[in-house]
């Protein structure tokens, strides 16, 4: 991992194509700026790891579609 | 995008009406109108998963399977978010169209995976995380919504559903 420092208003190239920018510092919180071109994708990473684990959570319940799918009947017949 | 996406969902319904036999290894031979699709990048979690298939065990039921064709054990429930939440609406990003070769508008489809806890009743549904499949070249992917009031778990059975 590359570690170095930056002040506000500086910015850093990854590869020749995506910068992020430092655009201002408050207490511990740093607020970014990323300029990349349209086909780079650019996620907050608790984001990604919530999508993950909700996938996760969606392929191992056991449940029966059956029993889901009764359940989803019921509103209709009542 | 999210008009777009709707019309095109809709269109699908009319699209499509050859079946396709497909050989899992949980369900044995399926019938699928759809196909096996290529997800290129997997998704989220399950990154080296690349080729599923579409599976509806009952043509009655909105609900359908998600199963990948190698994994027997890897499957989601599916279904049709718009028939749960109607206002549902979003943007596909231009990196989210471009890998999924939307230039020309080809027909879409939309889904999102249902996750169920202990109690049946609280069953959820994914609507920060669609799924999205451009039906003509079989791609999916399983997008994430950028600057989205979505949540990954919004109630499947809530007040929407018992109008």
């Amino acid at each position: 991992m590359l570690v170095l420092a930056r002040k506000k208003d500086e910015s850093i190239m990854i590869g020749d194509n995506i910068e992020v920018v430092v655009l201002g510092i408050d207490g511990d919180m740093v607020r970014l700026g990323i300029k990349a071109s349209r086909d780079i994708q650019v996620y907050r990473k608790e984001i990604y790891a919530s999508i993950k684990q909700a996938n996760q959570e969606a392929s191992t319940s056991s449940i029966n579609i059956h029993a889901l799918n009764e359940l989803l009947g019921k509103p209709k017949n009542q | 995008m999210s008009i777009y996406s709707f019309l095109f969902y809709l269109e699908e319904w009319g699209w499509a009406k050859t079946m396709a036999t497909i050989n899992t290894s949980r369900f044995g031979e399926v019938q699928t109108e759809q196909g096996v699709i290529s997800f290129p990048q997997g998704i989220p979690g399950f990154e080296d998963e690349h080729q599923f298939v579409i599976y509806q065990p009952d043509a009655d039921s909105p609900l359908s399977y998600l199963q990948s064709i190698h994994n027997e054990n890897l499957s989601f429930i599916i279904t049709d978010p718009f028939l749960f939440y109607k206002e549902y609406e979003f943007d596909l990003s231009a990196a989210d169209q471009d890998e999924l070769n939307l230039a020309d508008n080809p027909p879409l489809s939309v889904w999102s995976i249902i996750t169920v806890s202990e109690d049946i009743q609280q069953a959820t549904l994914n609507l920060l995380a669609p799924i999205i499949i451009n039906m003509r070249e079989k791609i999916g992917k399983q997008v994430i919504l950028q600057n989205s009031p979505y949540k990954t778990k919004h109630k499947l059975l809530g007040e929407e559903q018992s109008k």
